[in-house]
C-alpha cells in the first residue's frame, strides 16, 4: 500500500512537472528573456484545454461513426456528453493507434488555437507600455475564460465537460503512460526552447528587454517580435492545456484560474531565474514538490497551521514572490551576462 | 419611485469613481497598476459585515438579557437596520483600514522595491503578491468570523433556551436587508453612494487645487525631482497619495456589500472594471477615472442591459462588458477619454 | 562654502563623474563650463542628491550633505535651477511660483513674490495660465523667476541663458551679479556661453569627461591658448 502512494506520488509530481515545464519555458521566453508582463499566461493554457473539450470528442465521434458504422445518437450533446466520451472510450480503449492519431491532432489544434488567441488577446495593447500590455493580457484571459464557462458548447459551462481518454489502450498502465508521454513532451519543448532561445532570436529577445530605446531603431520591429512571442508562448501553453486536459479526462472553466496557471508560473519563473531556462526547471521542480507535498499531506497540516491550509497556497504564493524580489530579484540561477546590443546589430546587419 | 436599473447605475458609477479615482491617484505617483486596488476595498466590505456581527451581537444579548422570547427575539433581529452612526462607523473604518494597508504597501514593498532598481514589471507582480496576501487574509478572517458568530450564537442559545442564530453568513453575503428604509421605499445607498461620491469629489478637487499641500502633490507627480529640489519631500506626499487613494477604496468597500454579494474573492474580477473605468479616462487624469468609472457604469448597466434583453446575449457575460471598452479603448483612443476629446473641447472653447 | 572631494557619480551602472574634487567659495561666483556631455548638469544633480554617488564626499558648510534626500538639501539653503524640466508644465505660473517658496512663511512668500515678479512684469500677465502654454523663452524667466524667489545661501544655474535671447539674457547675468553683491548669495554657474560667463566669473572649472582638467581663475582659463582653443571656441587672433 505505502508503495502504490509513494508511486502515485511519484507520478503526480511528474506529471505536474511536464505540464508546468511546458508553461513556464513558454513564459520564460515573453517575460524572462524580452521582458513582456504576460500576466495572462492561464490564456493559453484554457486555450489548449478548451480546444481538447470542444474538438476532440467531436472528431473522435466522427471517426467512430465512420469506421464502426454504428453511429452513437444523442440529442443534447452537452448534456450526454459523459454517455457519448464513455461509448468513444470503449472504442478506444481497443484502439491505440486512431487513440494516438487523435493525440496528436488535438496537439496540433491547440497550438494553432493557442497562437490565434494570443495573437488577438494582445492586439489591443501590442504597441503600448508594458503596464497596459501586462493589464490587458489579464483582462483578456478572464475574458476566455468566461466564455468558456458561460458558452456551454465549449466546455459545458458549469458542469463542465468530459474529454476521450487516448490513454485507455494502456489499460492498467493508463497513469504511466499518459506520464512518460507528457514527459518526453515537455522534454522535447524544452530542447526545442532551449536551442531557439540561444540563437540570435534570443538575443534579440534581451536586448529589447534591456534597452527598449536603444534597439526601437528597429521601429515596428518590436512589435513584431512581440507578436511573434506572444503567439508562439500562447500556443506552448495551449500544449500543456491540451495534455492536462486529456490526463485528467475532463474540463472544467473553473479550474483554469489566474493563481494556478499564471501567477504560481510566474514564482516558478521569478525563483529559478528569469531568463534562464535551467532555472525555469529548478523553479518547477521546487514548487510542484512543495505544492504537491502540501497538497497531499494537507490533513496533516492541519494541526499545525491555526486556518484553512487551502489559503496556504495563496500565502506561500505572496510570500514568495516578495521574498525573491526583495532578497534575490534575479533568481537562484541568474542569467548569464551577455553583451546583448552587438549581436543585435549583426543581426541587423544580416538581414 | 426610481426605477431600479437607474439606481444600480447611480450606486454602482459612484462606487467605480471612488474607485479607479484612487487606482489613478496611486498609478500617477508610482507608475504602477495596482492589482491590489480591489481586494483592498473588499476589506472595507469586511468591515462593515463586522461592525453588523458586532451590532446584532449586542443587540441579541440586550434583548436576551431583557428575556425576550423566541418570537420577539427573531422579531427585534430581523427588524434591525443600520442607524446612522453605524454608516459613519463602517464608513470610517473603512476609510481608516485602507489607507493603513494603502501606506503598508507603498512603504513596506514597493518603495523598498523602486530603491532595489525594480523595473515596472516586478512592481506589477508585486501588486500582485500584495492581493493574493490580502485574498488570504480576507479568508482566513471569513472563516475566523463565522466561528465567532457561531461560538457567540451558541452562547447566546444557552442564555435564552432556545436556538439562537443571527442570520449572518461571511462568504457570499449581502446586507441589503439592513439598509433598506421604509420611508425611502428604498435602500439608503441610493442617497449615501452618490452624495459620499460627490462630496468627496469635491473634497479632493478642493485639496488638490485650493491648498499648497494639493498643489504639492500635484508637482512631485509631474516632477518628482524638481519638487525635491525645492523642498518638498516627494516620498511624504506618494504616501499620502497612497493613503487618500487606498482609504477611498476602503470607503467605497465599506458600501459594496450593501448592494452586492460580497466575498473574499469579489475584487478578483471587479478589479477589472475599476482598470477598465482608468484606462478608459486615461490612467493619467483624475478627471477621466471620474468620467471613465460613469462610462463603465453605464456600459456594464444600462448598456448591457439593452443588450442582453434585445439581443438574447446572457447575462453572465456583462463581466465581458468593461473588458471590451478596455480593449476598443486601447486600440482607438490609448490615452483615454482625458487624453483626447478633452483637449479638443478645451481649445475649441477657447478660440 | 561647499567642498566636493573625490566625487565619484553617476546614473545607475554608469558613472558620468570620476574623482571631482572642488571648491565653490563664500560670495562668489564660480562657473563650471566644458563640452556638452562632459557632466556639468550631473555635477549639479549630484550636490543635490538626485544622481547616484559611488565615493566621494560633499561637505556644505561643515556639514556632510553626501547622502542627504534632496528635500533636506533643499532646507538647508541650497537652491538649484536645473537645466531642463525647470517648471511644473501642467501647474499655473502662480502655481510655480508659489512651489518655489514652499519652505517659506507666508509673508516672506508674498514679499518675495511680489519682488521676483519685478524682474520679470510679462509673467504677471500670465499669472493663471498653465505653464505648459508659455514659449520657451517665457518658460525660462519663469523658472529663473522661481529660483530667486527662495533667498538661498548656494544658489546652482544650470544653463540659465540657453534658451533666452541675448539682451534677456544679458540681464540674467547681470541680476546674477547682483545676487552675489547685494544678497551676499555663493554662485555656482554651469555655462555654454563661456565667454560671457567668464567675464562675471571670481572661479572657473574646465569639466571634461567627467573630470576636472582646470580650476582656477577665470583670466587663467581665458589666457591659456591650448584650453581656451579646444574649450571655448576662442581663436589665437581674438586672444
Ligand atoms: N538621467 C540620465 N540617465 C542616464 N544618463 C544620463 C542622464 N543624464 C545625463 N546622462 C549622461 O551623463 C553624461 C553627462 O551628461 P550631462 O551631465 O547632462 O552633461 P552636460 O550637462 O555637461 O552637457 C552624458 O553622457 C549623458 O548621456
Ligand atoms: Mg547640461
Amino acid at each position: 500500500m505505502p508503495v502504490e502512494q509513494a508511486y502515485s506520488f511519484l507520478l503526480s509530481i511528474l506529471f505536474y512537472m511536464g505540464i508546468y515545464t511546458i508553461v513556464v519555458i513558454s513564459l520564460n521566453m515573453e517575460a524572462g528573456y524580452m521582458g513582456l508582463p504576460n500576466f495572462g499566461k492561464m490564456m493559453g493554457v484554457a486555450a489548449g484545454a478548451f480546444t481538447t473539450s470542444f474538438f476532440t470528442w467531436r472528431l473522435a465521434m466522427y471517426l467512430h461513426n465512420r469506421l464502426t458504422g454504428e453511429p452513437i445518437v444523442y440529442s443534447d450533446y452537452v448534456r450526454e456528453n459523459a454517455m457519448i466520451v464513455s461509448r468513444i472510450n470503449e472504442w478506444l480503449s481497443a484502439s491505440p493507434g486512431i487513440s494516438l492519431f487523435l493525440l496528436l491532432v488535438t496537439l496540433i489544434a491547440s497550438l494553432a488555437i493557442g497562437a490565434v488567441i494570443g495573437y488577438i488577446a494582445s492586439y489591443p495593447a501590442i504597441r503600448l507600455r508594458e503596464d497596459y500590455l501586462g493589464i490587458t493580457l489579464l483582462a483578456m484571459a478572464e475574458v476566455i475564460r468566461v466564455i468558456g464557462y458561460n458558452y456551454k458548447p465549449i466546455a459545458g459551462g458549469t458542469l463542465g465537460m468530459q474529454v476521450p481518454d487516448l490513454f485507455r489502450w494502456a489499460g492498467q498502465h493508463r497513469f504511466s503512460a499518459s506520464v512518460l508521454i507528457i514527459v518526453a513532451i515537455a522534454l522535447i519543448v524544452y530542447l526545442v526552447y532551449q536551442r531557439m532561445l540561444s540563437t540570435p532570436f534570443g538575443r534579440v529577445l534581451r536586448a529589447i528587454r534591456d534597452d527598449e530605446e536603444a534597439v526601437s531603431s528597429l521601429g515596428r520591429d518590436i512589435v513584431a517580435y512581440r507578436k511573434r512571442v506572444i503567439s508562439a508562448g500562447t500556443a506552448t501553453a495551449a500544449l500543456a492545456g491540451a495534455l492536462y486536459a486529456l490526463y485528467t479526462g475532463s474540463v472544467i472553466a473553473t479550474a483554469y484560474d489566474r493563481v494556478t496557471w499564471t501567477f504560481w508560473p510566474w514564482v516558478m519563473m521569478m525563483l529559478g531565474g528569469a531568463g534562464n531556462n535551467v532555472g525555469v526547471l529548478l523553479g518547477v521542480g521546487v514548487f510542484v514538490i512543495a505544492r504537491t507535498t502540501i497538497y497531499t499531506y494537507k490533513n496533516m497540516l492541519e494541526a499545525y497551521v491555526p486556518f484553512n491550509v487551502v489559503w496556504l497556497d495563496y500565502l506561500l504564493l505572496s510570500v514568495t514572490i516578495i521574498a525573491i524580489l526583495m532578497l534575490r530579484p534575479q533568481g537562484i540561477l541568474p542569467e548569464k551576462p551577455i553583451r546583448t546590443v552587438k549581436p543585435l546589430i549583426r543581426q541587423n546587419e544580416s538581414t | 419611485m426610481i426605477p431600479p436599473i437607474v439606481e444600480d447605475t447611480i450606486v454602482y458609477s459612484s462606487v467605480l469613481i471612488l474607485l479607479s479615482l484612487g487606482l489613478t491617484l496611486t498609478y500617477m505617483t508610482t507608475k504602477v497598476p495596482n492589482f491590489a486596488h480591489a481586494t483592498i476595498s473588499i476589506v472595507g466590505s469586511y468591515v462593515t459585515l463586522t461592525v453588523l456581527v458586532l451590532s446584532l451581537i449586542s443587540l441579541a444579548r440586550e434583548a436576551l438579557i431583557s428575556q425576550a422570547d423566541s418570537q420577539s427575539f427573531y422579531r427585534l433581529i430581523k427588524s434591525f437596520s443600520f442607524a446612522p452612526l453605524h454608516y459613519a462607523l463602517f464608513m470610517a473604518l473603512g476609510f481608516l483600514l485602507g489607507s493603513l494597508i494603502g501606506v503598508a504597501q507603498y512603504k513596506l514593498v514597493l518603495k523598498p522595491l523602486s530603491q532595489r532598481g525594480a523595473n515596472v514589471v516586478q512592481l506589477m507582480i508585486a501588486t500582485i503578491a500584495v492581493d493574493m496576501f490580502l485574498l488570504s487574509m480576507l479568508n482566513i478572517y471569513a472563516d475566523k468570523l463565522l466561528e465567532y458568530v457561531v461560538s457567540k450564537a451558541n452562547e447566546l442559545s444557552s442564555i435564552a433556551g432556545f436556538k439562537v442564530n443571527l442570520g449572518v453568513q461571511t462568504r457570499d453575503f449581502i446586507l441589503y436587508s439592513y439598509d433598506y428604509s421604509k420611508t425611502l421605499g428604498t435602500q439608503r445607498l441610493v442617497m449615501i453612494a452618490p452624495v459620499m461620491a460627490a462630496d468627496l469629489l469635491v473634497a479632493l478637487s478642493f485639496v488638490l487645487y485650493r491648498t499648497k499641500l494639493g498643489v504639492a502633490l500635484r508637482a512631485s507627480i509631474e516632477n518628482p525631482s524638481l519638487a525635491s529640489t525645492l523642498g518638498v519631500n516627494v516620498d511624504k506626499m506618494y504616501t499620502l497619495a497612497w493613503a487618500l487613494s487606498l482609504g477611498l477604496a476602503g470607503l467605497a468597500g465599506s458600501l459594496i456589500p450593501l448592494k452586492y454579494l460580497v466575498n473574499p474573492s469579489t475584487g478578483q474580477l471587479f478589479v477589472l472594471s475599476i482598470f477598465a473605468a482608468s484606462i478608459l479616462g486615461g490612467l493619467n487624469s483624475l478627471a477621466g477615472a471620474v468620467i471613465g468609472g460613469v462610462l463603465i457604469a453605464c456600459f456594464e448597466i444600462p448598456v448591457f442591459n439593452y443588450l442582453s434583453s434585445h439581443l438574447g446575449i446572457s447575462s453572465a457575460y456583462r463581466t465581458v462588458i468593461p473588458l471590451l471598452a478596455m480593449a476598443l479603448t486601447l486600440l482607438f483612443i490609448p490615452r483615454g477619454v482625458a487624453g483626447l476629446n478633452w483637449k479638443k473641447l478645451f481649445s475649441r472653447v477657447r478660440r | 562654502m561647499l567642498k566636493v572631494e573625490n566625487l565619484n557619480a553617476g546614473y545607475g551602472k554608469l558613472q558620468v563623474l570620476h574623482e571631482v574634487s572642488l571648491f565653490f567659495p563664500e560670495r562668489k561666483i564660480s562657473v563650471v563650463i566644458g563640452p556638452n556631455g562632459s557632466g556639468k548638469s550631473t555635477l549639479l544633480k549630484t550636490i543635490f542628491g538626485l544622481t547616484k554617488i559611488y565615493s566621494g564626499k560633499i561637505i556644505f558648510e561643515n556639514n556632510d550633505i553626501t547622502f542627504l534626500p534632496p528635500h533636506k538639501i533643499a532646507s538647508m539653503g541650497i537652491a538649484y535651477l536645473p537645466q531642463t524640466n525647470n517648471v511644473f508644465e501642467n501647474l499655473t505660473v502662480e502655481e510655480n511660483l508659489r512651489m518655489a517658496g514652499y519652505n517659506l512663511s507666508k509673508e516672506e512668500l508674498e514679499a518675495r513674490l511680489a519682488s521676483s515678479l519685478e524682474f520679470f512684469p510679462q509673467l504677471k500677465l500670465y499669472m493663471k495660465r498653465k505653464a505648459r502654454q508659455l514659449s520657451g523663452g517665457e518658460r525660462q524667466m519663469l523658472a529663473i523667476a522661481m529660483s530667486l524667489i527662495r533667498k538661498p545661501r548656494l544658489m546652482m544655474f544650470d544653463e540659465p541663458t540657453a534658451a533666452l535671447a541675448p539682451k534677456i539674457a544679458h540681464q540674467v547675468l547681470r541680476s546674477i551679479v547682483k545676487l552675489r553683491d547685494e544678497l551676499g548669495i555663493t554662485i555656482i554657474l554651469v555655462e555654454q556661453n563661456a565667454r560671457a560667463a567668464l567675464e562675471i566669473a571670481d572661479k572657473a572649472s574646465l569639466l571634461v569627461s567627467g573630470r576636472v582638467i582646470f580650476d582656477g581663475l577665470p583670466k587663467d582659463l581665458l589666457e591659456n591658448p591650448e584650453l581656451g582653443r579646444m574649450y571655448l571656441g576662442v581663436t589665437s587672433s581674438q586672444v
